[in-house]
């Protein structure tokens, strides 16, 4: 009795999360989810708040963080995608040991689609992982809000992503091996 | 070592003497009870069973008249209107705003006013219930929250325990808020609470489309302390006129904070409301603009000055409506409980009028409790709609 009365409890727990207004979440989403090195690897800063408070599709603005190895990646631009636009410069720090941040400071973004894409070059060797973490600029209010018709804040939930780097084939390696062998042999000829 | 005292000033004194003797008489004279709109049989009746239970005065004056007229001591058919009496209208006098001074020149026709009513009106500091039962009241309103003084800074903003700014309207508060003309810090002054002062702030300024401006001012006072900012404003040249939306105020090292909604500006000046107040037949303002807390309501407020002021406002949202209307003083209104919609349990409105002519708003708190969906605590800027 006791295990049907939890199952009809947690059934009646999953329906209303399931109904429950969709949370909201800042995303990266990669290009690829495997590079190589000396790739250019494109990075997609995404929005998803369909039930954010506030008329829809809004006018959302931040500050982001994103933080990355620099041993892994070397950051080339952000481009904004409208109707998203900049609230500040993209400020990129921290070129020494240890992670690297971009801070992209933006206005006017529609409350789901993309604000903007990162281009970073790819620096890394066999078998690195490239982890891209994201977080609000301000870690104690948050600097999420939208401000149609009057600004309301937002809290998202932040999602990272990760990128593998591809080893360049053993295949390869041998045919290039092949092909210097068959080199030699020709000159020596 | 003083001013000798001359023969002129020892005439002059003795002249004002005597006309205060004179008008004083005069005024006794005038004074005389009016019995009129009073049940002159009853008080007679209970004077003569209980001398104790009415002032013998008014038991003489209700003898006088009923000798001189069996139908004294009874409402009046046409009750005399004084010109210009803003109460003339029919209706008005079961208004509270129309018996305070006019009371004493003119009893307001129709009902007599409900003294137990009265008691409990809040929007009276104080009420003098005269004899012969008339309730005499003064036209003072009464603030729930402390009101606006013209030509300073002025705002009303919900206060919530955390940084969300919005909350449960439970546990929601209303405190007074300014924001200072240059963006650079803000006030939140909760009563019974210490006033809260931001860190100093670096304010920057987006354009909207809607005619205001974003501000987004944060900062911190070099220790844990951080306070932000994030508002709709008007500004004149690089003065904030108006301000409303986001305040937050914490610790970053307890991660206690407090924040909420504000709506704030300065108050009309004393030169505009007596320009409003002067103006002939009485000037209405519009205002509207949707609230702070829930956007999707939208509110629509109404100011009428001149000789009689009144406010009435209405409130639209997808879930609920509701009517207030009530007093009007300085740049001060504040609800009439007489005057909610049905569908109002309880509550109030207040707010003020903010700005120069021309270019006003109106900075005002809600505080209702609605057959549905319930309580609900708001804080709103409505900007001037320019007929």
């Amino acid at each position: 009795m006791n295990k049907l009365f939890r199952n009809i409890a947690g059934a009646a727990v999953t329906l209303l999360l399931s109904s429950a207004a969709q949370a909201a979440s800042v995303s990266l989403v990669p290009s690829a989810a495997a590079v190589e090195n000396g790739d250019v690897l494109a990075v997609q800063l995404a929005l998803d708040a369909p039930d954010a408070a506030g008329s829809s599709p809004g006018a959302f603005h931040g500050i982001v963080v994103l933080e990355y190895d620099p041993a892994l990646l070397s950051f080339d631009s952000f481009e904004f995608s409208a109707p998203a636009a900049a609230s500040g410069p993209v400020l990129a720090s921290g070129h020494g040991a240890g992670l690297s941040s971009i801070e992209v400071a933006f206005q006017n973004a529609f409350n789901v689609g993309t604000i903007g894409t990162f281009t970073f070059n790819v620096l890394c060797i066999n078998g690195d992982v490239i982890d891209l973490t994201i977080r609000d600029a301000d870690d104690f209010f948050g600097s999420f809000v939208n401000t149609v018709p009057t600004i309301q804040p937002l809290y998202p939930d932040f999602t990272g992503a990760a990128v593998n780097v591809v080893p360049i084939p053993a295949a390869v390696w041998l045919f290039m091996s092949a092909l210097g062998l068959a080199a030699g042999v020709a000159r020596r000829r | 070592m003083g001013r000798p005292i001359n023969t002129y000033t020892v005439l002059l004194s003795a002249l004002a003497f005597v006309l205060a003797l004179l008008a004083q008489q005069a005024a006794h004279a005038q004074g005389s009870i009016d019995v009129s709109g009073q049940d002159c049989a009853s008080i007679v009746a209970a004077y003569e069973a209980d001398p104790k239970a009415v002032p013998g005065e008014v038991a003489e004056a209700c003898r006088q008249a009923l000798n001189i007229a069996p139908g004294a001591g009874f409402p009046a058919e046409e009750p005399v209107q004084l010109a210009g009496d803003p109460c003339a209208d029919p209706g008005s006098a079961s208004s509270v705003f129309c018996w305070g001074p006019w009371s004493a020149l003119a009893p307001a026709a129709g009902a007599v006013p409900d003294v137990q009513q009265a008691a409990v009106d809040p929007q009276r500091l104080e009420d003098n219930c005269a004899i012969q039962g008339t309730c005499v009241a003064s036209t003072e309103l009464v603030l729930p929250i402390e009101g606006c003084e013209p030509g300073l800074p002025c705002g009303f903003a919900t206060v919530i325990e955390g940084v969300a700014s919005v909350g449960d309207a439970e546990t929601t508060r209303f405190a007074r808020a300014a924001v200072a003309a240059d963006g650079t810090s803000f006030t939140i002054a909760e009563a019974g609470e210490p006033v809260i002062n931001s860190a100093p702030l670096v304010p920057s300024y987006l354009p909207r489309s809607d005619g205001f401006e974003t501000l987004r001012a944060v900062g911190d006072d070099g220790g844990d302390q951080r306070s932000r900012l994030i508002a709709r404003v008007l500004r004149q040249g690089d003065a904030i006129q108006f301000a409303a939306d986001v305040w937050g105020d914490g610790n970053v090292a307890t991660q206690a904070a407090l924040s909420g909604m504000l709506a704030a500006g300065t108050a009309v000046s004393q030169a505009d409301l007596d320009t409003l107040t002067n103006s002939g037949v009485g000037s209405t303002l519009q205002f509207s603009g949707p609230m702070s807390v829930d956007n999707a309501t939208n509110a629509n407020i109404a100011l009428s000055y001149g000789a009689n002021p009144l406010w009435t406002g209405s409130w639209e949202n997808p879930a609920y409506s509701f009517t207030a209307g009530g007093g009007l003083q300085g740049a001060n209104f504040v609800s009439d409980s007489a005057q909610f919609s049905a569908n109002v349990q309880g509550g109030f409105v207040q707010g003020a009028l903010l700005g120069p002519l021309g270019d006003q708003a109106v900075a005002h708190i809600v505080e209702v409790t609605l057959d549905n969906p319930g309580l609900i605590r708001d804080v709103g800027l409505l900007r001037e709609v320019q007929p």
